[in-house]
């Protein structure tokens, strides 16, 4: 029967439960279900609850555990999906007032395979308008708030997502990563985030904002609940033109703790006055930590990391308006306020500033990939500041902050995962960063698993 | 504590179009520092995903 320790379960706890018949799909999904919309007043995670659908795959699921056909370790298990993600009857709106009620007709491919691998969806969560914004203050939707402290932001794009697992209402949610959309909210509300590989996950079905920034990726509270998501989605998709054709491993084998001999960067520029003393001295003592595993630990410089925002503005800009464009003719006065400005700066760009930005990109990769002939994983703060106040995060100064250390990331298509590093005086979660080589999810993932273990963060909870 | 100031302000109740439009400009021509005069003509653009969302 469903008790109070089922919302924090890991993945493979659930598992265990389903499969002895200690509990049933149908159990756990209600009793989601239930968190879902008790709790949802005061986060708004969700923009979109979908119950009957939700109790009718339970039963699907239910019905198959017991014929014994197991699809897996997801089978069973209750997720919720960022609410830009295509799923087939049910809205998805985007965050957006323009899309308020448009219903696809067919899942995004992510959608779709975590479907197949038997996970449950519960519904669609809260996002900043479109994806483009860092503080998820939805004019359209309201904002997400963070478990933590309901009086502050839980960042974004992807907020209801990290608001979601973070309160322990389903055991993953999907985000979307432009410029940090998965890694900020998750370290704002103390939960795991990854941004794999460009090209790792496929983008089908998703509503886009730049095309040559957006990754899809998993919120989890734990990182072997990330491997296992991930194994789900990864792999080739001829429906996103960016897809890799890389099989990818089995990312669970990597969560064996063995970091001796990793050698692990600390990024200078990253870890200035640029950053919240508290939160450096956080990352300081998680690299201390992982050093006692028998790491190697040494600081790096790359001064180019300062043309991030060049960067930055030529290509989301540029992509972002030429995404929208048909609508800002016709729709205009239907985006939020902030968004619309975004969208009109981007208009003014030329074709050669898009272009600086894109020449600009293949010089920062190169930089990089000379980096890590040097060092194995990238370590830097995931966030320099803790989580705002909304009327702080409506100010220019945050925004600024929020993402600046997570969109030169974008820009190298590197996966890098949000780690949770500690907890601040006044109680705000702390995150670190892990960044790897192309395609080295289990490289990354096995750093982050091996510090999680060892530091514990994953087992304090908000109190909701 | 020194905070990086390089986002275009957005604040709809204060914010000028042309001056964010003008930090943008900047940052981007910036971009010439990395040298980006010997990769003229090495040009590659990511490949666009499809998508169908309308």
């Amino acid at each position: 029967m469903p008790d109070d320790s089922l919302p924090y379960l890991t993945i493979r706890e659930v598992g265990e439960r389903l499969r002895r018949r200690e509990l049933s799909p149908v159990e756990l999904t209600t009793a989601m279900l239930d968190r879902a919309e008790g709790l949802d007043g005061s986060l708004n995670a969700f923009i979109t609850v979908t119950r009957e659908a939700a109790l009718e795959q339970a039963r699907l699921s239910e019905k198959g555990l017991l014929a014994g056909h197991d699809l897996g370790p997801l089978h069973g298990v209750p997720i919720s999906l960022k609410d830009l993600y295509q799923t087939a009857g049910v809205k998805t709106t985007g965050g957006s007032k323009i899309l308020a009620d448009w219903v696809p007709h067919a899942d995004a491919t992510v959608t779709r395979r975590l479907k197949l691998a038997g996970a449950i969806v519960l519904g669609k969560n809260n996002l900043h308008e479109f994806a483009y914004g860092a503080t998820n203050d939805n004019p359209h939707y309201g904002p997400s708030r963070n478990p933590w402290n309901r009086e502050r932001i839980t960042g974004g794009s992807s907020g209801g997502s990290g608001a979601a697992v973070a309160a322990g209402i389903g055991y993953a949610s999907m985000g979307t990563d432009t410029g940090g959309s998965i890694r900020l909210p998750a370290a704002l509300c103390g939960v795991i985030g990854v941004k794999p590989t460009y090209g790792l996950v496929s983008r089908a079905g998703v509503l886009p904002l730049s095309w040559s920034l957006d990754h899809c990726g998993p919120l989890t509270r734990t990182v072997e609940d990330a491997a296992l998501v991930l194994n789900a989605i990864a792999g080739h998709d001829h429906a996103d033109a960016a897809s890799a054709g890389r099989v990818t491993p089995d990312l669970t084998t990597a969560m064996d703790g063995r970091v001796r001999g990793l050698r692990i960067g600390l990024l200078r520029e990253y870890m200035g006055d640029n950053v919240l003393p508290e939160i450096a001295a956080a990352v300081r003592a998680a690299l201390t930590t992982l050093e006692g595993l028998g790491a190697g630990v040494e600081e790096v410089s790359v001064p180019e990391v300062e043309h991030r925002a060049g960067a930055v503005f030529a290509i989301l800009h540029a992509e972002a308006s030429a995404i929208h464009e048909r609508w800002l003719r016709t729709r205009r006065e239907d985006y939020g306020a902030d968004v619309l400005e975004r969208l009109l700066q981007g208009e003014r760009l030329t074709a050669t500033q898009y272009l600086k930005g894109q020449q600009a990109r293949r010089v920062l990769v190169a930089r990089f990939a000379a980096l890590f002939e040097q060092i194995d994983v990238l370590v830097t703060p995931t966030v320099p500041i803790l989580a705002p106040t909304l009327p702080e995060a409506r100010g220019p100064a945050a925004r600024g902050q929020l993402l600046g250390f997570t969109q030169i990331f974008n820009v190298l298509g590197l996966p890098a995962v949000s780690v949770p590093c500690g907890f601040s005086t006044t109680g705000l979660p702390m995150a670190m960063q892990v960044v790897g080589r192309p395609f080295e999810e289990h490289t990354v993932l096995r750093v982050a698993h091996a510090y999680e273990q060892q530091a514990g963060w994953h087992k304090h909870r908000p109190a909701v | 504590m020194q905070l990086p100031a390089d986002q275009p302000a957005s604040n709809p109740d204060n914010d000028d179009l042309e001056r964010a439009v003008a930090t943008m400009a900047e940052a981007i021509e910036r971009l010439d520092e990395l040298g980006l005069a010997d990769e003229r003509g090495r040009v590659i653009v990511e490949p666009a995903s499809a998508f169908h969302w309308s």
